[in-house]
C-alpha cells in the first residue's frame, strides 16, 4: 500500500492542474506563516528545450577578465551578478528523449533539482512550485523539467492568464472556489452512509480494503475544512495589465518570455512561491527579430550543422531569449523585498538546458548560468575540464544552489560533492 | 535438537492432518536446524505453522517450502540435499493438503486502476477525448501488473484527485453560468500572421505561401492573435492577391478554423472549412464572408490547389520542369547535393531559406560545374529518384518553396479582419453539454421540471456508473442530494452538478468485485469487460447479466468471443503484452546510437509485440507459437535490418493490421517470445547485453519461475576477474560462490544461450570489444545440455505446457487482478493439458481460462 505521506506532495501539484481547484493551495496555505531564515529564499531554473548555442555561450577565457561572449551580450549589464560555468553535464544518455536529464541528473525522468528544493522549503509559500512553458507547439508530454520523488512529470502552465488567475485570484473566483468547497464537504456524509451500506454485507477482509475509503475521506473533510476557513484571508492584488490575447501561439513565444518573467517577478515580491521552473521550447516556428523573418523555423536552426547562416540566426534568436532573461533580472535587481533588499540577492536564477548540442543531440557538456543568491564569487567563467580524473559533475553544483538556499543535503542523483570551493 | 524434536510434535499433534512419520523425519532431519521457531532464519518458521494448509499463512508457507525444494535452492549448499526417496513423503503431503484445501478466489474489492477510470469516464458520459490531468497520482504495480487489487490502495491525496476530476466532468456538464459575449474586432496585419517552416514568408510586407500539405505547419497560416473566446457568428474579410501566376491561373483560397493551440503537427483534416474563394487578380482582391467560430478557435488560411505539393508523386516532375527551364538551377543542386566524386551528401544542407541561398551562391559561381548538369544523368536520375520516395525531404521542399516565394507562382494575404460576434452559436462544447445532459436522463433537461429530470439520472445513469442494477433506496438518497441543495436555493445546474460529483467519488463507482465468492453476473460482466475491453460493461453485456445467461458456459463464451478485441491497438492488447512481457521499458530505453536503431524503429518493434499477440488469439494458433512462429509482424525494411530477413519489399499489411506478416523459417533465429526484437531490447539496456537481466526475464516471463530477489544479506560480489575477457567469464564468479549458485545456476544459462543476439536484437556471433567468439552453450537447470538459442527454442517446445501455463498465470493475473494460488494454478495445468489433449490453440485455452472457476470467482 502506497503510504498517504509518500503521495502528500504529488497530491497539492496535482490539485494545482484541476480546473475547479485553482485556488486551493493558495488557500490552504495561508494558514501556515511564512517564516525566511535562509538568506536565499527562491529558486528559478529556465532551460532551452532546444539547448543553447555553446560556441557563443562560452567565454574564450575563463576567470573573471572573459570577454563577453556574443549570446551572453544582453546580460552584460548584469555581469557582476552571475557566474558561466563550463564543463558541467550529468554523463547522462544522449538524445532527445534524455533531454529532462536538465533537472533530474544522470536519470532523465527522476526526482528533479526543483522537486527537491521544493519539497523541503516549498511549503512555506503559497504554491510549494510553479511550472510554466513557453513555445510549445506540439505536446510536451514526457518532456517536462519537473518530477516528483515517485517520477510523476508535472504539468506546466502555459497561458499568462492561467497563472494570473491562480496566483492573484479575483474575488469571483474565490466564491466559485469557496462554493465547490462547501457543497463537496456537505455531501461526504451522504458519501460515507453509503459505503457504510455497502460494507455492512461484506467480510473482514473486505472492510479493512474500504478502511482505506473512510480514512480517505475523513481526511479530504478535515482539508477542505481547512481551506473554507481561510478563504477570506486577502491575496495580493498587483493590477498587471495582462496582454488582450494570451502569446501561445509559438511564434509569440518572445512575447510570452516577457509577460511570464513580469508575472514571476510579482509572484517572487509577492512571496507566493519559492520554487519557479521555466521551459523554453521549440519546433516549426520561424521568428521575427528587428523586423526580419530569420531563416528558418528554431528546430531546423537548432540542426545547423556548422552553416554559418544557420549558426548567424540561432545566435540572433537565443541571444532574444537573453534579452528577455535581462529584464527579468533587471525586475529582481530592481524590485525590493520586505527587507529592503534587491530581489536578486535572494533568489537564484539558474539558466540551462539538457541539451549541450542540439545539432548532434548530444547531452553533454551543458551550457550553465547562475545568477543572483547573494554569491560575492559572481562575474566569473568557471571552466571544469570535464575529462579530468574526478571532473565535477552538474549536480554538484545543484548541491551548492542547494546549500545556499539553507538546505542540509550532500548528495544529489550521481553527484555527491559540490562546488562550495568555486563559488562562495 | 533433542528439545527441537519434541516442540515439533507437539506443534504437529494439533495440526487437523498431521504430517506422516516419513515426512516430519525429513522435515526435522534438513529444516529445522535452521527453521524451528528459535532459529526462524529468514523468517521462516516451520515449527508453529501448521503444514496443513489450513491457514492462509500454513498455505503460503509451504508453496514457497515446495518451490525452494523444487529449485534446489534448500537446503542452501554447500548443505546435502536429501534423496528422493527422503523428500517425496514431505512433498506428496504437501501437494495433497494444499490441492485439498486452497479454495479458489479470495481476494479484496478492486478500485479502478488510472486507466480504468480515465475509460470509464469516457465511456459512461461519452467524452471521447477525456484525459486524466497531467500529475494524476499513479498507481503502484505489483508483480509487473498495475491492476492488481492489492496494489490498488486509495489514500487521501488520491481521493482529493477523484474529487477534483468529479468536479472537473461536472463542470462540462452543468457549467456556472457563463459571462456575456463581448464583440470585438480583430485587424490582422502580414506581420501577425503565423510563419511555419517554409509555409510561407514576408515580401515587402505581404505574406506569401508557396506550398500545401495536409501538414499544417507546412502549409497553412493563421492568425497569432486571434483566440475566439465566445461561440457565435463572424465576419471575416481577407484580402488576397496573385504573384506571378500560371497563365490564366485561378488561386483557390481556403479559410479554415482551427484551435488555436493545437499541435503544429495537426493534419489539415483534424480542422472544419468555414468558406472557399477564388483569386484571380494580381492586384489585392478582398472577400468577405460569415462563418462559425467556436470558442479557442482562430481562421486558418490555406493555399488548397498550390502546384507545389509536398505529400504529391508529381513533385520530381516539378523539379523536372524547373531543372530543364534552367541547368544552372540544376547544376547548383548537384553540387549541393554530391560530392565531385559522385557520394551523396546529407539533404540536411537544404534546411530552410540557408539552402535556398546555398542554392542562389551556387548558381552565380561562375565555376559551377556543370559536367552532370543534363536530365538524364546518372545523378540527376538518381536525386529525382530520392525526391520521389519518401523521408529526409522536408528540407529539399523547404528549398523549392523559396523557390517559389521569388518566382511564383504564390499566393499573397494582404490582411484579415475578423469581428463578432454577431449572434451566439452553440459551440462544440455547448453540443456536447446538451447531448450528455439527454443522455443521462434519456430526456433534455428543458422537457420536464428539474425532480424529474433528476430523478431519471438517478433511475438510468446510476446503474451504468456502478455498473449493476440499484436499489430503490440508495436512488432515492442520490436524489435527495439535488432535491435538498435545491432547497438551499441553489440553481438546478448546481444540484446537478453536486450530484455528479458524488456519484463519482462513491464506493460503488471506484470499485469493483465488491462481492466475495462466485461472482454474480454483473460483476462477472465487469471483470470481463475490464479485462478484454478496458472499459465497463456496455449495454449488450448488461442485458446478458440481467438475464442470466452471462452465467452460463455459452453465454460467457459468446460475450467474450464478442468483447475479444480483434486489433493489435486496443488497450487490452497492449496494456496486456507490454506488462507481461515488459515491452512497456520500450519507451524509455536509448539504444547506443552506434547500433543505429533509431526512435521509429523502437516504435516498430512495440508494434510487433502487439501484433504478434493478437495473431495468436485471432487465428488460434497453437501454443508452440509462442516459441517456434513462421511468421512475424514488421516492415520489410525492419525485417532485413534487424532480423537479416529477405522479404518483398512491396508486402503490405492487412486490415486490421497496419504492419505486414512476413512469412519467418521455422526453427530459425527469429519470431516468437524470444526472437523479437522488442523483448530483446528490454531484456538489454541498449548499449551491452545483460545476461542476468535476459535469465531472469526468461525464467519469470516465459516460464513463469520468477527467481526471488537477490537476498540482501548477500554482499556485492567482488570476484576475481583477472583474466576474464568476456562477459561470460565475469559472471562466472556466481556460479562459483556456493551462496549466489542456487539461483544463477538456474538464472545464467537463459541469459547466456541468448548472448547471440546483441542489445538491439541482431544476431552477433562475438563478443564486442574482446572479439572473442560467442559461447553460447550451457546446461540448463534440468540439466539438459543446449548449444544455443535455437536448442533452447526447441527444449522450449518440447516443454510447452510449462510457456502455455505461464501464459495463463500471466492472463488470469491480468484478468482478475490476483496472482494465481495452488489450487488456481493446478486448474490452469488441468485447462492446459486439456488443450494439449484436444489440439486446441491459443484462442481456445484463452477462451477456456475465461471459463474457468478462477476467473469466475472473486
Amino acid at each position: 500500500m502506497a503510504s498517504s505521506s509518500q503521495n502528500a506532495h504529488p497530491r497539492r501539484r496535482f490539485l494545482q492542474a484541476g480546473l475547479a481547484s485553482i485556488a486551493l493551495p493558495a488557500l490552504e496555505a495561508f494558514a501556515a506563516p511564512t517564516r525566511n531564515v535562509a538568506p536565499v529564499r527562491t529558486f528559478v531554473s529556465v532551460g532551452a528545450y532546444l539547448g543553447w548555442h555553446a560556441p557563443a555561450f562560452y567565454p574564450k577565457q575563463t576567470g573573471f577578465g572573459y570577454n563577453m561572449p556574443p549570446l551572453l551580450e544582453p546580460l552584460a549589464s548584469h555581469r557582476d551578478h552571475f557566474t558561466i560555468f563550463s564543463g558541467l553535464d550529468h554523463r547522462a544518455p544522449n538524445g532527445h528523449a534524455a533531454w529532462n536529464n536538465f533537472l533530474c541528473g544522470k536519470v532523465p525522468g527522476s526526482y528533479s533539482l526543483d522537486q527537491v528544493i521544493a519539497d523541503r522549503i516549498g511549503q512555506q509559500s503559497r504554491f510549494p512550485s510553479i511550472h510554466l512553458i513557453a513555445g510549445a507547439s506540439e505536446h510536451t508530454e514526457g518532456r517536462q523539467i519537473s518530477y516528483t520523488k515517485e517520477g510523476v512529470p508535472l504539468p506546466e502552465i502555459e497561458r499568462p492568464s492561467v497563472l494570473y488567475k491562480r496566483l492573484f485570484m479575483s474575488q469571483a473566483d474565490r466564491a466559485r472556489v469557496a462554493y465547490i468547497l462547501s457543497s463537496g464537504k456537505s455531501v461526504l456524509d451522504d458519501v460515507v452512509d453509503d459505503a457504510k451500506r455497502l460494507n455492512a454485507s461484506l467480510p473482514a477482509s473486505d472492510q479493512a480494503k474500504l478502511g482505506e475509503y473512510f480514512e480517505s475521506v475523513r481526511t479530504v473533510e478535515r482539508r477542505m475544512s481547512r481551506q473554507i476557513e481561510t478563504i477570506d484571508v486577502p491575496i495580493p492584488q498587483p493590477n498587471y495589465k495582462l496582454p488582450e490575447t494570451d502569446p501561445i501561439t509559438p511564434n509569440l513565444m518572445m512575447e510570452a518570455e516577457e509577460v511570464l518573467y513580469d508575472l514571476m517577478a510579482l509572484a517572487i515580491q509577492t512571496e507566493s512561491t519559492r520554487v519557479i521552473t521555466f521551459g523554453l521550447y521549440g519546433l516549426g516556428q520561424v521568428f521575427s527579430i528587428d523586423g526580419q523573418a530569420l531563416s528558418a523555423g528554431y528546430h531546423a536552426l537548432s540542426h545547423h550543422g556548422n552553416d554559418p547562416g544557420m549558426v548567424r540566426d540561432l545566435v540572433k534568436l537565443e541571444r532574444s531569449h537573453m534579452s528577455k532573461l535581462a529584464g527579468f533580472l533587471d525586475q529582481l535587481r530592481t524590485k525590493k523585498d520586505a527587507q529592503d533588499r534587491p530581489l536578486l540577492d535572494s533568489t537564484i536564477v539558474h539558466v540551462g538546458t539538457g541539451m549541450g548540442d542540439a545539432s548532434r543531440h548530444s547531452n553533454l557538456n551543458l551550457p550553465t548560468i547562475v545568477a543572483g543568491g547573494g554569491f560575492s564569487s559572481h562575474g566569473k567563467h568557471i571552466a571544469i575540464d570535464r575529462d579530468a580524473p574526478n571532473a565535477p559533475l552538474l549536480g554538484d553544483l545543484y548541491i551548492t544552489l542547494m546549500q545556499r538556499m539553507g538546505m542540509e543535503i550532500g548528495t544529489f542523483s550521481n553527484a555527491s560533492r559540490n562546488l562550495n570551493h568555486l563559488v562562495s | 535438537m533433542i528439545y527441537t524434536f519434541v516442540f515439533t510434535l507437539a506443534a504437529l499433534a494439533v495440526a487437523a492432518e498431521p504430517l506422516p512419520p516419513a515426512a516430519s523425519q525429513t522435515l526435522r532431519n534438513n529444516c529445522l536446524a535452521c527453521h524451528s521457531t528459535a532459529a526462524s532464519k529468514g523468517g521462516v518458521d516451520l515449527q508453529s505453522t501448521p503444514l496443513d494448509a489450513s491457514t492462509p499463512a500454513s498455505r503460503v508457507l509451504m508453496e514457497r517450502a515446495l518451490r525452494v525444494i523444487d529449485e534446489r535452492r534448500m537446503p542452501p549448499p554447500p548443505l546435502p540435499r536429501p534423496s528422493n526417496a527422503a523428500l517425496a513423503p514431505l512433498t506428496a503431503h504437501f501437494h495433497t493438503q494444499l490441492a485439498r484445501q486452497t479454495p479458489i478466489g479470495g481476494q479484496v474489492p478492486r478500485r479502478l486502476n488510472a486507466a480504468e477510470y480515465e475509460a470509464t469516464i469516457r465511456d459512461l458520459f461519452g467524452l471521447p477525448k477525456f484525459r486524466l490531468p497531467m500529475g494524476f497520482p499513479p498507481d503502484v504495480p505489483s508483480h509487473g501488473f498495475d491492476n492488481l487489487a492489492a496494489g490498488l490502495s486509495l489514500s487521501a491525496p488520491l481521493m482529493e484527485a477523484y474529487a477534483t476530476t468529479a468536479a472537473d466532468v461536472a463542470d462540462a456538464i452543468f457549467p456556472p453560468p457563463a459571462r456575456p459575449a463581448k464583440q470585438r474586432r480583430w485587424d490582422v496585419t502580414p506581420d501577425n500572421l503565423v510563419i511555419s517552416f517554409s509555409a510561407s514568408t514576408i515580401r515587402n510586407g505581404i505574406l506569401r505561401m508557396a506550398s500545401r500539405a495536409e501538414d499544417v505547419m507546412r502549409s497553412c497560416t493563421w492568425p497569432a492573435r486571434v483566440e475566439i473566446m465566445d461561440s457565435g457568428r463572424y465576419r471575416l474579410t481577407i484580402t488576397a492577391s496573385r504573384f506571378q501566376p500560371r497563365p490564366n491561373q485561378t488561386m483557390t483560397l481556403e479559410v479554415w478554423a482551427r484551435e488555436i493551440d493545437a499541435t503544429d503537427r495537426s493534419k489539415i483534416q483534424a480542422f472544419r472549412r468555414l468558406h472557399t474563394m477564388a483569386v484571380t487578380g494580381d492586384t489585392p482582391q478582398t472577400f468577405t464572408f460569415e462563418a462559425d467560430l467556436y470558442e479557442g478557435q482562430t481562421p486558418l488560411i490555406r493555399w488548397a490547389d498550390a502546384e507545389l505539393d509536398h505529400t504529391s508523386e508529381q513533385l520530381p516532375a516539378l523539379y523536372r520542369e524547373r531543372f530543364a527551364r534552367n541547368p544552372r538551377l540544376l547544376a547548383a543542386y548537384l553540387n549541393a547535393l554530391y560530392y565531385p566524386n559522385g557520394t551523396p551528401q546529407s539533404p540536411g544542407r537544404l534546411r530552410g531559406r540557408n539552402g535556398y541561398d546555398l542554392i542562389n551562391r551556387l548558381m552565380l559561381d561562375p565555376n559551377l560545374d556543370m559536367t552532370h548538369a543534363t536530365l538524364n544523368s546518372d545523378r540527376t536520375r538518381r536525386m529525382l529518384e530520392m525526391i520521389g520516395t519518401t523521408g529526409g525531404l522536408n528540407n529539399l521542399h523547404d528549398t523549392l518553396a523559396n523557390e517559389y516565394f521569388d518566382h511564383g507562382p504564390s499566393l499573397q494575404i494582404h490582411g484579415l479582419t475578423v469581428e463578432g460576434p454577431f449572434a451566439p452559436v452553440p459551440g462544440p462544447k455547448d453540443k456536447q453539454r446538451l447531448k450528455i445532459q439527454k443522455s443521462l436522463a434519456g430526456i433534455s433537461a428543458s422537457e420536464v421540471p428539474a425532480q424529474e429530470y433528476a430523478r431519471r439520472v438517478v433511475d438510468r445513469f446510476l446503474p451504468q456508473a456502478f455498473r449493476r442494477p440499484v436499489d430503490e433506496a440508495t436512488r432515492t438518497n442520490y436524489l435527495n442530494i439535488a432535491t435538498r441543495h435545491w432547497q438551499e436555493g441553489h440553481t438546478f445546474a448546481e444540484g446537478m452538478h453536486l450530484l455528479l460529483r458524488t456519484i463519482l467519488i462513491s464506493p460503488r463507482f471506484l470499485y469493483r468485485d465488491t462481492q466475495p465468492g462466485t461472482l454474480d453476473a454483473y460483476d462477472l460482466a465487469s471483470r470481463l469487460s475490464y479485462f478484454l475491453r478496458l472499459s465497463p460493461p456496455d449495454a449488450q453485456l448488461l442485458e446478458a447479466a440481467r438475464s442470466g445467461r452471462l452465467l452460463t458456459p455459452a453465454g460467457l463464451r459468446a460475450e467474450a468471443q464478442r468483447l475479444l478485441p480483434t486489433q493489435p491497438t486496443t488497450p487490452f492488447v497492449r496494456n496486456f503484452t507490454s506488462q507481461w512481457l515488459d515491452t512497456r521499458k520500450l519507451a524509455s530505453l536509448m539504444p547506443d546510437p552506434a547500433f543505429r536503431f533509431p526512435d521509429p524503429d523502437l516504435a516498430l518493434a512495440c508494434q510487433e509485440v502487439e501484433h504478434f499477440f493478437t495473431e495468436m488469439l485471432a487465428a488460434n494458433r497453437p501454443l508452440t507459437d509462442f516459441i517456434n512462429p513462421d511468421f512475424t509482424f514488421t516492415t520489410p525494411a525492419f525485417a532485413a535490418r534487424n532480423y537479416g530477413l529477405n522479404a518483398p519489399a512491396n508486402t503490405k499489411a492487412e486490415a486490421p493490421y497496419t504492419l505486414p506478416r512476413l512469412a519467418l523459417p521455422r526453427d530459425g533465429r527469429y519470431g516468437g517470445l524470444l526472437g523479437m526484437a522488442s523483448t530483446l531490447l528490454v531484456t538489454a539496456n541498449g548499449v551491452d547485453t545483460q545476461p542476468v537481466l535476459r535469465g531472469v526475464w526468461v525464467l519469470d516471463k516465459v516460464l513463469g519461475m520468477p527467481p526471488p530477489a537477490p537476498p540482501s544479506d548477500v554482499p556485492a560480489l567482488t570476484p576475481d576477474i583477472a583474466g576474464a575477457t568476456t562477459p561470460r567469464e565475469l559472471l562466472s564468479a556466481h556460479t562459483k560462490e556456493p551462496r549466489c549458485a542456487s539461483c544463477h545456476t538456474r538464472i545464467d544459462p537463459f541469459g547466456f544461450v541468448l548472448e547471440n543476439y546483441d542489445p538491439v536484437g541482431r544476431w552477433r556471433k562475438t563478443w564486442p570489444k574482446s572479439n572473442k567468439p560467442i559461447a553460447s552453450a550451457v546446461t540448463l537447470h534440468d540439466g539438459t545440455k543446449v548449444s544455443d538459442a535455437l536448442e533452447l527454442k526447441q527444449w522450449l517446445v518440447r516443454n510447452i505446457d510449462l510457456i502455455a501455463a505461464n501464459y495463463g498465470e500471466k492472463l488470469l493475473t491480468y484478468a482478475t487482478g490476483r496472482v494465481p494460488n495452488y489450487a488456481e494454478r493446478q486448474e490452469i495445468r488441468a485447462l492446459v493439458a486439456d488443450i494439449r489433449r484436444t489440439g486446441g490453440g491459443t484462442r481456445d485455452l484463452t477462451f477456456a481460462l475465461i471459463n474457468s472457476q478462477t476467473f469466475r470467482t472473486r
